[in-house]
């Protein structure tokens, strides 16, 4: 494992827990698991994956509910299926308390060392050498080094090479991905300022305070109510930093020519907000607290990458900002990535075997990203090692699968995120029931405990019942029943009146609402579920329909030494597209971008001859 | 979603060439397909029939039938294709083919591409590739693709359509999404009443498609073309010239009165309903009774009046008349009778005209010219205003009455209170139908909107 991020962590713990000997390479083991950008762990489409990294036995679930100082449920307001965890994490106790969980892990070898190259025997990979020049063989290597790749940092007129901000870059490893024969392209991204808090004015600011209700990730921990002491603090820039920085682009390497790579749409540095939405007077601002050890204030929205002249008077234009002292500038990091259209959706590289590549250098950004890549490629390594076939999640299955599917057939063009609306399945794919999901593969794989499996087993019978038993009793109306209604303005019952289920479909009621009208009692997570499984039906159904449509094109697979070559009559376009991806499966080929019906349709005849 | 083991079907010969036209369906799912609009008076299934037989029959839609056929039923593998075919043979005007192509795509075939047949010979190993070759040849040169260039034209206006459709729920779903995916993001929230109502448009604009390619007017009928004018101007000459030029397409039109003279031509391979109406004449009180009511119902239906005088004798009180009463509609003045010397004196009429043409019903001079100038009309979309020339095949207009049903259950949604991820699954539904119809990647578009339209980034 070479690199100890987010990815390296996790594909550390889950091949060594699968009962590889696993070492695990970094530059500096006190950087291990750290949060580069801003200390924050969920939010949409993020969470899901988080939970479904707890629900297969991973790690980044339980490390956050150990460690967050601040959590709030987001979606309130748009219904259930969409509702999602977002943690402010205190950003030197999570990276502790991963190191220790790793340290403590049988099986894992945590070694400070620069890793130079990898040693090759063709196609397959069978080890490294440090620049020390020790070599380490093995039966596979699975690299996650993040921004290290040839990486840059950059601000003002300014550009020098790192890995991150006082870390050097990984340049060896860049040219030995490269000699491998591995494409690669360049991008970039940014981070704030950060200021000194004792410096902030916090009396104009809105406090957005921890969640009152209980929240947390893991299904392993019960959800916390945590303390009020680390609200993250809003506030707005204003004409005066719009012209601020309207009159000194050129001192940003944003807008120099320093920089090159293209960097996240849904990232923006604050000077791209100005210029691409020149109408809007204003632009939000979130202090956010970096947790028990730290005095420090990340500037979320704030991403710059003018020089640090600039930066002071932008912060102090900023109401409560006045007075800040920055303590850690923003910049810019151009970083190159390989183009993930060459891996396999186990995450191994398709021309290179026992090499897998997870995390940032696939051209994702975020920890849970990340994190989620390294899981599986963890769990792939081991697999492949022990002989057994990798796991593929499919887009149905989980966000992780949506999120290696559209890695590896789709590619990137920016530094991509996980969202809710790549998901076609996210009524199904939610937070919450990640467990219910994953549970049976996750205990297949190995990773989670056969006691778990069995609990997870029982709630979902739980469920069912529950579903059954309003599905069976039915109400007549009756005082208590049409007070209810009324009092909801909902309409009254019919003569012949409604099962319970067919109530709780309703969108004025709530099954809290019901319960009093039968024996039920349920836990608050099976209750969710029930009220879910009952409100949403319909359209679970339409999914669950969808999804086996879908399953049946997963199922036509493409052999690995399909000759992709001899696709006669195949549109030229089409065969180039066809060649770069090399689908393995009818499924992924249809979700290759530009790809006509007619040449799918030739290649399901091919697939079938 | 693309089935992988799909039926292909397509019109195999030319349009309007000979007496007999083939529809040809290829595929697992031929058979099946083709019996769904199959009615054999002699109780026939052609599931159970033995392969390269031949049966008699009617192609009916629901209960109508659109044509008297002849059906070939051949079995994998002995077939062109390797996979089973049909052929239905019926009568090659443009009218009875497009309708039954389009029954089959109704019924879960897929419109074959250019070569398709061929392509699928070839993968299959019937043929070699240098048969392969020259059979394309010979298909792009003549059929699918002469077909589809006439037509490419009107499917350009309904791609204009659906990508305003398009925009629109890629606005709406925007709007749901971007605060679904970056709920701390500075946005403008947007407002459930703008949404219901550019939901409620939306679907009114739908269903007028719908409507349009229903009507299926160009498909199924064509424009309606009338011919109005006094008596002896020469109207049944020019009747009858046209449908000469043109070769009438036999089968009557469905449901038509027949108090006025009606056949269907195709000019360009575009069908059109030409209408002659009997002369007027103003002294007899009955036959005029009956003919302002023949000449109201004519205009009525009317997209394109070809209103004729007699060039070689002066404008009469009649002609002033009946050209009064054509305010509001399409008219082209055609002047008959070129071979005759023109009149000298008296010869100007009132009225507003798209175009004026000097022609000869009798000898066949200025026809050519009319015809370019019906086609030209057509196209730049000055005759179709009210009625909107909408050429749907049936998987459009199934796609469109995806999208329509999903947005009113989107719309029955927001006035029951249901939340926004119901909502946006239904607006997502119906903006995937549209994106279909044109297809572009989904996601990717809608991101770029997002990404477009918000300040995204907290």
């Amino acid at each position: 494992m070479i690199g100890a991020g987010h990815a390296g962590c996790e594909a550390a713990l889950a091949a060594a827990r699968l009962g590889i000997k696993t070492a695990l390479l970094t530059m500096d083991l006190s950087q291990t698991g750290k949060l580069a950008c801003n200390p924050s762990i969920g939010g949409p489409g993020k969470s899901q994956l988080v939970t479904e990294i707890d629900a297969l036995g991973g790690e980044m679930a339980r490390i956050t509910d150990q460690t967050m100082i601040n959590v709030r449920r987001l979606n309130t307001s748009k219904g259930r299926a969409m509702q999602v965890c977002r943690a402010q994490v205190d950003r030197y106790r999570y990276p502790a308390t991963l190191k220790k969980v790793l340290e403590e892990q049988d099986n894992l070898y945590l070694i400070a060392a620069e890793v130079d190259a990898l040693i090759n025997k063709g196609s397959r990979v069978v080890g490294i050498r440090t620049t020390s020049g020790w070599e380490l063989h093995s039966q596979a290597v699975i690299v996650t080094v993040g921004t290290f790749l040839n990486g840059a940092i950059c601000y003002g007129k300014t550009s020098f090479p790192a890995g991150r901000a006082g870390e050097p870059p990984a340049l060896g490893l860049t040219s030995s991905l490269r000699l491998l024969g591995l494409k690669m392209a360049r991008f970039k991204t940014g981070t704030p300022p950060r200021v000194d808090g004792r410096s902030i004015d916090f009396a104009p600011l809105n406090r957005q305070e921890t969640s009152a209700v209980p929240l947390g990730f893991s299904f392993t921990t019960p959800p916390r109510v945590l303390s009020k002491k680390f609200p993250v603090y809003l506030t707005e820039t204003n004409e005066k930093t719009h012209s601020l920085i309207r009159d000194n682009l050129q001192e940003s390497a944003n807008y120099n020519g320093l920089i090159t790579g293209k960097g996240p749409r849904y990232c923006p540095s604050i000077e791209a907000k100005i210029v691409k939405f020149p109408h809007r007077t204003s632009h939000k601002v979130f202090l956010e607290p970096e947790g028990a050890y730290s005095e420090e204030y990340y500037l979320q929205g704030l991403y710059t990458a003018f020089s640090h002249a600039i930066q002071v008077r932008i912060v102090n234009s900023i109401v409560g900002l006045e007075r800040a002292r920055i303590t850690q500038f923003g910049y810019n990091i151009e970083y190159e990535f390989v183009d993930p259209t060459q891996l396999l959706p186990s995450l191994e590289v398709k021309e290179i075997s026992h090499l897998f590549l997870a995390g940032q250098i696939n051209g994702t950004t975020g920890y849970e990203e990340a994190a989620a890549q390294g899981l599986i490629a963890g769990i792939n390594a081991a697999r492949l090692i022990s002989g057994k076939q990798p796991v593929v999640l499919s887009r149905a299955q989980a966000f992780i699968g949506v999120l290696l599917d559209d890695l590896v057939t789709k590619g990137v063009d920016e530094p991509y995120r996980i969202l809710p609306s790549r998901a076609e399945y996210r009524i199904t794919l939610r937070e919450k029931n990640a467990d219910l999901r994953l549970a049976e593969i996750g205990y297949q794989i190995g990773l989670l405990p056969e006691s778990r499996y069995e609990q997870i087993q029982r709630k979902e019978a739980e469920i069912k019942n529950a579903v059954r038993t309003l599905q069976r009793i039915h109400i007549s109306p009756g005082d208590k029943i049409d007070d209810l209604l009324s009092a909801r303005r909902t309409t009254p019952l019919r003569q012949n009146g409604s099962s319970l289920y067919h109530l709780l479909q309703r969108p004025q009621l709530t099954l809290a609402d019901l319960l009093p009208l039968c024996s039920l009692s349920l836990s608050p997570e099976v209750a969710e579920e029930v009220e879910i499984a009952v409100k949403y039906d319909g359209y679970l159904q339409q999914q669950t329909r969808e999804i086996a449509r879908l399953r049946r094109l997963e199922k036509m697979v493409i052999p690995v030494d399909f000759a992709w070559q001899d696709l006669a009559s195949i549109s030229h376009e089409g065969k180039e597209r066809l060649t770069k991806v090399k689908p393995r499966s009818f499924g992924q080929a249809t979700r290759i971008p530009g790809l006509s019906k007619a040449d799918l349709s030739l290649l399901a005849i091919y697939l079938k001859r | 979603m693309l089935v992988p083991d799909d039926t292909i079907a397509a019109i195999s010969t030319p349009i309007g060439e000979g007496g007999i036209g083939i529809v040809r369906a290829s595929g697992p799912h031929a058979i099946a397909i083709a019996e769904k609009i199959f009615f054999s008076p002699a109780g026939i299934r052609l599931a159970a029939v033995a392969s390269h037989t031949l049966h008699y029959g009617f192609i009916v839609d629901g209960n109508q039938r659109i044509d008297e056929v002849l059906v070939a039923v051949m079995r994998a593998p002995r077939t062109y294709t390797r996979e089973d075919i049909v052929e239905i043979n019926c009568h090659s005007g443009i009218v009875p083919l497009r309708w039954i192509l389009n029954l089959l795509l109704q019924y879960g075939a897929r419109l074959a591409e250019p070569g398709e047949f061929t392509k699928r010979a070839f993968l299959n190993g019937r043929i070699n590739l240098n048969q392969v070759k020259a059979v394309l040849d010979v298909v792009k040169a003549k059929t699918e693709l002469g077909l589809e260039t006439a037509i490419s034209h009107l499917t350009g206006r309904f791609s204009a359509l659906i990508a305003s459709v398009k925009d629109e729920l890629s606005r709406l779903l925007a709007q749901i999404e971007v605060e679904i995916d970056f709920p701390d993001a500075d946005i403008e929230p947007g407002s459930q009443q703008e949404l219901l109502d550019s939901l409620i448009s939306l679907h009114n604009r739908i269903e007028e498609m719908i409507a349009r390619g229903k009507e299926g007017k160009i498909l199924r009928q064509g424009l309606a073309i009338v011919i109005l004018g006094k008596t002896n101007v020469g109207k049944s000459t020019l009747f009858n010239a046209l449908l000469q030029e043109e070769r009438a397409i036999v089968t009557p039109i469905p449901g038509t009165t027949r108090d006025t003279l009606e056949e269907t031509i195709a000019i360009d391979g575009i069908p059109f309903r030409l209408i002659d109406t009997a002369g007027l004449r103003c002294s007899d009180d009955v036959v005029e009774q009956a003919g302002i009511e023949r000449t109201k119902r004519a205009k009525e239906i009317a997209d394109l009046i070809l209103f004729v005088i007699d060039r070689s004798l002066p404008i009469t009180a009649d002609d002033q008349h009946l050209a009064a009463d054509l305010t509001g509609k399409r008219v082209i003045l055609l002047q008959n009778k070129s071979d005759l010397p023109a009149a000298t004196n008296n010869i100007e009429l009132d009225g507003k005209w798209e175009k004026v043409y000097a022609i000869s019903a009798q000898n066949g001079t200025g026809l050519t010219a009319l015809k370019k100038g019906i086609i030209d009309l057509c196209f730049s979309g000055a005759i179709p205003e009210r009625s909107g020339i909408l050429l749907l095949n049936t998987w459009e207009e199934d796609l469109l009455r995806h999208a329509a049903r999903a947005i009113s259950r989107a719309i029955e949604g927001l006035q029951t209170g249901y939340s926004i991820d119901m909502i946006s699954e239904e607006i997502r539904t119906a903006y995937l139908a549209s994106t279909q119809l044109q297809g572009i990647d989904a996601t990717e578009e809608l991101l770029d909107r997002i990404f477009a339209d918000f300040c995204i980034g907290k």
